[in-house]
């Protein structure tokens, strides 16, 4: 077999593990400490339905599925803040919309059917330079975010409840940073897809949550597994040649079962 | 006057929880709110400390607080409020105590690092100051929820249910912690559930029950209790005279 780093594909490939990584660091620790890993379910089901308008009005389907996730991403919040509907009906609502939209819009593209497997099951290989820009962009934005309202960030989110009583700006904090979290998940489903994207943002700062309970190390930490993670399941992918996003994700339960084990080795787990 | 309540009407969407209610708030104070489940202490405190619009009525506060500017009232919710897994350290707790309105760009002084320490140490929680809120107990927590309360050095420190998790050893130190802070002229709002112990530190007792009554000792009888309408269990205890009270039956109407 070739040397992969030969190919620019796989060059172009490399880079966007390396963004996937550095999303999980930010986006993911924010999303896991949170408890909004079934938001980010709802948000990237949802997105389909802007992969399908994208299709049928000949539009980038990358725009669209932006324009769906981070719409539905304020939905869900606003949903469970506005309304007496609780946040796990909202997400179940907007993933449903995303994916009925979506199917009956690709059912009215004229023409043959688009192939979809790129969006569901990711496929890191032909990821565009526009997406890697866009996600890196996206990333520098939201890091950007968090240097410069850290204290704050980390209060509001720890306790919403008090915070609000210190007249700090909660729910506009909370918007600002599901929409960034909602636009780096859509981004990162070009690498693993719209039903495994989840997994590249959660479960390395889930891993690291196993061992630290520091914000910043939870950040720092994820985003070194993650791209270890990443990079290591992209190279396995092109010597077994297999599907890029699933052997990632598989890379990553890996690594979680062992630092699983880990744990238990040290005695609290 | 550090707050003044001047005929307040608050509730929710459709329902009324408190009505016409009144209530003066000094320097010094130290006023116990009692009152069933329901009868709208929490919601007494949420106007209080602005988080919600009564719908008629009047919040009057002093020269001294300012609501947006710095943090001059202090405030312990319920312990349930909070979100303990969270990935948050004791001293970021506390620290966040410094952080209000418009100083979202804040970040922590040396001055204002070194008073999170001070208060940690007296609250005996400096040992842990590293520690996740996760791995702490309901006590320690509960410490650093009142350093952090504590931090801005507020005029008014409010408490809700601070006895709810808490063992009889803590509960002593709070009190006594309390005590000190009320001593410099401070003022302290104090909720206890009802069948709680009132500490006999409280000067005054505030019955809420939609309505609210101020009885300005904070010795009470089973009889004043009936005429205010306060189906509540009171136990007063400390080295003064103090009375032992039971749940009585008269009707709210």
């Amino acid at each position: 077999m070739n040397n992969p780093l030969e190919y620019a594909f796989f060059i172009k490939a490399l880079f966007a593990s390396i963004l996937a990584g550095i999303s999980s660091g930010i986006a993911g620790t924010w999303i896991v400490s949170k408890r909004k890993v079934f938001v980010t379910g709802g948000v990237s089901h949802s997105s389909f339905g802007g992969i399908g308008l994208g299709y049928f009005l000949g539009i980038s389907p990358v725009a669209g599925a932006i324009l769906f996730g981070v719409l539905s991403a304020l939905g869900i919040e606003y949903m469970s803040y506005k309304t007496r509907i609780r946040e796990d009906s909202a997400i179940g609502i907007f993933w449903s919309l995303g994916m009925a939209l979506g199917i009956i819009f690709i059912y009215l593209t004229p023409g043959y059917a688009p192939n979809l497997t790129g969006y569901l099951f990711g496929s890191i290989l032909i990821v565009s330079g526009t997406d890697l820009i866009a996600l890196a962009a996206a990333n520098a934005i939201l890091l950007f975010f968090f240097i410069l309202f850290y204290p704050t960030l980390l209060f509001v989110s720890y306790d919403p409840a008090y915070a609000e009583t210190n007249k700090l700006p909660v729910r506009l904090f909370n918007y600002i940073l599901m929409g960034f979290s909602a636009l780096i998940l859509v981004l990162n489903i070009r690498i693993a897809g719209i039903i495994l994207v989840i997994s590249i943002l959660t479960i390395p700062p889930t891993i690291v949550n196993l061992f630290s309970h520091n914000y910043l190390k939870i950040m720092i930490y994820s985003t070194l597994i993650s791209i270890t993670g990443a990079v290591t399941g992209l190279f396995l992918s092109y010597f077994w040649s297999l599907p890029s996003g699933a052997t990632i994700v598989m890379v990553f339960i890996v690594i979680f079962g062992i630092a699983r084990i880990i744990r238990k080795i040290q005695g609290s787990g | 006057m550090l707050i003044q309540l001047k005929d307040i009407t608050a509730g929710y969407q459709n329902s009324i929880v408190l009505r016409n209610v009144n209530l003066t708030v000094n320097p010094g104070d130290y006023i116990g709110v009692i009152g069933p489940n329901g009868g709208g202490k929490t919601t007494l405190l949420k106007v209080i400390l602005g988080i919600i619009k009564p719908q008629s009525g009047k919040v009057i506060f002093g020269d001294k607080i300012r609501l947006s500017k710095e943090k001059t009232i202090g405030y312990l919710p319920q312990l349930n409020d909070f979100d303990k897994r969270f990935p948050v350290s004791v001293t970021d707790i506390v620290l966040s105590g410094f952080l209000s309105g418009n100083a979202v760009l804040h970040r922590y002084t040396k001055q204002e690092r070194e008073r999170a320490h001070f208060l940690m140490k007296k609250m005996g929680i400096e040992n842990i100051r590293k520690k996740p809120a996760g791995e702490i107990s309901g006590g320690q927590l509960q410490r650093a929820l009142l350093s952090r309360a504590l931090a801005s050095n507020p005029e008014i420190l409010i408490l809700d249910e601070p006895n709810t998790y808490v063992d009889n050893k803590f509960e002593h130190e709070l009190y006594e912690n309390l005590k000190a802070f009320n001593e410099e002229g401070k003022a302290i709002i104090l909720v206890t559930h009802d069948v709680g112990t009132i500490s006999y530190y409280i000067k005054s007792i505030a019955c809420v029950n939609e309505t609210l009554f101020f009885h300005p000792s904070n010795i009470i009888t089973e009889k004043q209790l009936a005429t205010y309408n306060c189906p509540i269990q009171i136990i007063t205890h400390g080295d003064i005279p103090h009375t032992v009270l039971k749940t009585h039956t008269q009707s709210h109407e």
